[in-house]
């Protein structure tokens, strides 16, 4: 969790992370749903006018890591980083 | 010669001629096509992609007689009356050609497999080029992240598996291109962007993402 903090802090592209399981509460629910049409997902990119919604799944795990991204961020090195996130959980 | 008067499907026809063998011209209208021993081999408006969605418009007086077929391709009979039944019936709900001939290219660009259809914004597909049931699934993905994830969604990639899906919202439709993970989320997404600009070329372009 700490580490989380610090990465938020270290890019200012990154409004928020946070590591979510599927089935647990709104957005965990929707991921769930998510999961059961596409048991396979890896990863989901949201993007609005205003920001950018990243999950990437931890390996086999239904947890993802929960990226809120600023309008403009460059997805490619978040999607990095977030992969190596997901990976650790 | 067989002469049908009347509202006939050529799909009918060609249905018949698909293991005849011989060569026969089929005349539909102010068109015609040529059929050699089961493959369509020549048709008077161009290609087998504009062939494909000519049949599948048509309905009214068909002509065929024997002849000696023109040769500018070889296109199985069987595969262009799947095809027409199948992908060509998006074109009947009143999309322009050159969008048909856009998709065509980005299917052939982003090889095989690639599924694509525009929806409407209750998720029925307007326009589908490749298979229903894997499109409406795709739906889902967006249906669900739109109404439960992220209000004013506007852009969405997924990574599944071997497989990669973007959409893109523009007014109230939604493009979609499904291809194998092997194209890359960068390719797919420009050549979807591509496909929306032309689209919606006339009508302004569709609404951009951060």
């Amino acid at each position: 969790m700490e580490n989380l903090k610090r990465l938020v802090k270290e890019h200012p592209d990154l409004i928020s992370l946070e590591v979510v399981e599927a089935g647990e509460g709104e957005i965990g629910g929707a991921l769930k749903e998510l999961l059961e049409v596409e048991g396979d997902l890896e990863e989901l990119i949201l993007e609005t006018e205003g920001e950018t919604l990243a999950f990437v799944r931890a390996p086999g795990k239904p947890a993802f890591v929960f990226a809120r991204l600023k309008r403009g961020a460059t997805l490619g090195f978040y999607r990095r980083l977030l992969k190596e996130i997901a990976s650790e959980l | 010669m067989l002469e049908l008067e009347g509202q006939f499907s050529v799909l009918d026809v060609l249905q018949i001629l698909a293991y005849k063998p011989g060569e026969y011209e089929v005349r539909f209208g102010d068109e015609f096509l040529h059929i050699a021993n089961g493959n369509v081999t020549f048709y008077s408006g161009g290609s087998p992609e504009k062939c494909v969605r000519a049949v599948a418009r048509y309905r009214g007086a068909i002509k065929v007689r024997p002849t000696r077929a023109r040769r500018a391709f070889s296109f199985p009979v069987d595969e262009l009356v799947v095809r027409a039944i199948f992908e060509a019936p998006g074109e009947e709900r009143g999309l322009p050609e050159e969008f048909a001939d856009a998709a065509e290219s980005v299917r052939k660009e982003l090889g095989e497999g690639v599924c694509l259809a525009i929806f409407s914004e209750g998720g029925e597909p307007i326009l589908l080029s490749g298979d229903e049931a894997e499109a409406r699934r795709c739906w889902r993905v967006w249906e669900i992240s739109s109404h439960k994830l992220v209000p004013g969604l506007r852009r969405l990639t997924l990574v599944a598996g071997q497989e990669i899906c973007f959409f893109i919202k523009a007014r109230h439709q939604v493009l979609m291109g499904k291809a194998s993970a092997r194209v890359g989320v960068g390719p797919l997404q420009e050549a979807l962007d591509r496909l929306a600009r032309k689209f919606w070329a006339g009508n302004g372009e569709p609404e951009k993402a951060g």
